[in-house]
């Protein structure tokens, strides 16, 4: 197999540029009260870097994770990856059909059924009206709602768009599936149910790209994981190096994650002198990420 | 620096064949028909009462207060009323439009030229299911069925339908980066109302007014919906300027969505 054929998503050197709004929008009575203002809306505003140079390739079959704190440039790179917003550098090019889950009630009228939703849904996610018609029953099914159909949305709970949003999102017969962190919002069963089709997707060489904070699933599920932070790739491998070391680096930064730690130790009857740092050395030989 | 995004031919937007984009155009339309009047006991009614009652207060105040001398002038008000409400309701949904799908949007890809469509058809299908509201007050003062209709509501209806899809695909990427468009449309229509020949003839406006009412692109077409129900005569030349209108709209309006919704997810 060609190997360069095989990316379903590559993303080379994307850069993603937002503006920073002005603290408050310039409007017309400024020109009594703050005249001086209105020159300031000519300067240039500040801009904000949501990605920085992000490559990225997926292969056909792939499951992969991205985590990172928030505000890293999970949801930036899927909505550029979707090609719902356009890059500002760099290049991105997508083969195949994808879905994407990317909020909860995306595309999903309140007034309307949750059966018409369906329908819609997959309409917008790209089916023919044949076809959508004929998912319906077991998008339905799936997502466990037979019971409320046929009520409006606006009488779901999130659990229940989430159940139905996955439920058309996997029924569409995608290449490339794309999920943005939604699935915690399931319970326990959902969520299983939600991964064994993973599974069962992933035998189909569907390519799945997920973004979560639920690290332990990805451990189980994940081939990669990507870690942004800042809108960078800081680091890019094996899931459980990647989760392990992300997950060490928060509880580093974090007091409150110290004081459980520190507690922990204490109902151990073990003195509390046990530093982080002696933690990640015996936890992590491989070193820690290339900053 | 120079940014590229390749989409390969099997991606939804180009995979997706113009009649499945269609597709969800009528499913679109259709859900928002069926919300909007869900649970209300006299659902479509409460659109054709907007006009009625209008007729009813215009034809009170100037038919029977002022006397205005104007010969069947419940049907004469009707008749430019029904595609005025037509016209003036889809250019507000369409300034609107985008902003109220902000969500979805920003969520999912589909091609974004549905929503301002379906602006358009929302509109259009309500004026459709007003036509025998039309057609019964025409009957009722007597001037009956003409054969005319066969051929001049379907010429009234493309051109202003025409018209519509010009402007709605104009005005509602605009209004996304302009939010002042929304509320100063609301002016205009209201001024719009006035200086169209609604609530008086286009021949009663005095000569050095009539530019005014040129560089109106409503005018001529209601003029043509009068004249049609009025007199049963199928509008012809006077409808130019409503063409040109029309087309440079859709010239327009085309480029500004095409080059402007590739940025809505990150305006809205």
């Amino acid at each position: 197999m060609r190997s360069d054929d095989d990316f379903m998503v590559r993303l080379e050197g994307v850069s993603k540029r937002y503006y920073l709004n002005p603290k408050r929008p310039w409007q017309l009575r400024d020109l009594a009260t703050r005249p001086r203002a209105l020159l300031r809306q000519l300067q240039p505003r500040e801009p904000f870097w949501a990605l920085r140079d992000v490559t990225l390739g997926v292969r056909r079959g792939e499951i992969v994770g991205i985590i990172g704190p928030n505000g890293s440039g999970k949801s930036t790179l899927l909505r550029i990856l979707v090609g719902i917003s356009p890059p500002t550098t760099g290049k991105v090019s997508i083969r195949g059909r994808f879905a994407a889950l990317l909020d909860l009630g995306a595309g999903f009228h309140p007034q309307a059924t949750g059966r018409e939703n369906a329908y819609l849904n997959a309409l917008f996610m790209g089916l023919p009206k044949s076809e959508a018609k004929e998912k319906v029953p077991e998008i339905i099914e799936f997502s466990g709602l037979q019971q409320f159909a046929d009520q409006p949305m606006r009488t779901y709970s999130s659990g229940m768009y989430l159940r139905l949003g996955f439920s058309v999102a996997v029924h569409v017969r995608p290449e490339i599936l794309v999920i943005d962190e939604v699935l915690a919002v399931g319970d326990a069963d959902f969520q299983e149910r939600c991964f064994d089709h993973f599974a069962r997707l992933k035998e189909q060489s569907t390519t799945i790209v997920l973004v979560t904070h639920s690290v332990g699933t990805l451990k189980d599920f994940a081939d990669r994981v990507v870690l942004l932070e800042g809108g960078r790739v800081v680091r890019e491998g094996e899931p459980s190096d990647v989760v392990d070391e992300y997950m060490l680096s928060w509880a580093q930064a974090s007091p409150a994650a110290q004081r459980i730690f520190q507690r922990a130790l204490q109902e151990r009857g073990i003195a509390a002198a046990v530093s982080t740092e002696e933690i990640e050395a015996s936890n992590d030989p491989g070193g820690s990420a290339p900053r | 620096m120079e940014a590229t995004a390749t989409r390969h031919l099997s991606l939804p937007a180009a995979a997706r064949s113009a009649s499945t984009a269609w597709d969800l155009l009528i499913a679109v339309t259709a859900r928002d028909l069926r919300v909007t009047y869900q649970g209300t006991f006299f659902s479509y009614l409460w659109w054709i009462a907007r006009p009625l009652a209008m007729g009813v207060v215009l034809y009170f105040a100037l038919g029977r207060v002022l006397r205005l001398d104007v010969p069947n002038y419940p049907v004469f008000l009707l008749s430019a009323l029904f595609p005025w409400f037509w016209f003036s309701g889809t250019v507000q949904q369409s300034a609107g439009v985008l902003i109220a799908n902000a969500g979805l949007l920003k969520k999912v890809r589909f091609p974004r030229l549905i929503l301002p469509l379906s602006a358009v058809f929302y509109n259009t299908v309500q004026f459709l299911l007003a036509l025998p509201v039309l057609a019964v007050f025409v009957l009722i003062a007597g001037i009956g069925a003409d054969v005319a209709w066969v051929v001049g509501i379907p010429l009234l209806l493309a051109l202003q339908m025409l018209l519509l899809v010009g402007l709605s695909m104009l005005l509602a990427p605009l209004s996304v980066f302009v939010r002042d468009l929304r509320p100063a449309l609301g002016v205009v229509l209201l001024l719009g109302f006035y200086v169209s020949p609604i609530i008086y003839p286009l021949e009663r406006v005095p000569d050095r007014f009539k530019p005014i009412v040129l560089l109106n692109p409503v005018a001529p077409l209601l003029e043509g919906w009068r004249e049609l129900f009025l007199e049963g005569s199928v509008p012809g030349t006077e409808l130019w300027p409503a063409v040109v209108f029309t087309a440079v709209s859709l010239a327009l309006g085309l480029a500004v969505f095409r080059s402007l919704e590739k940025h809505f997810a990150d305006a809205l």
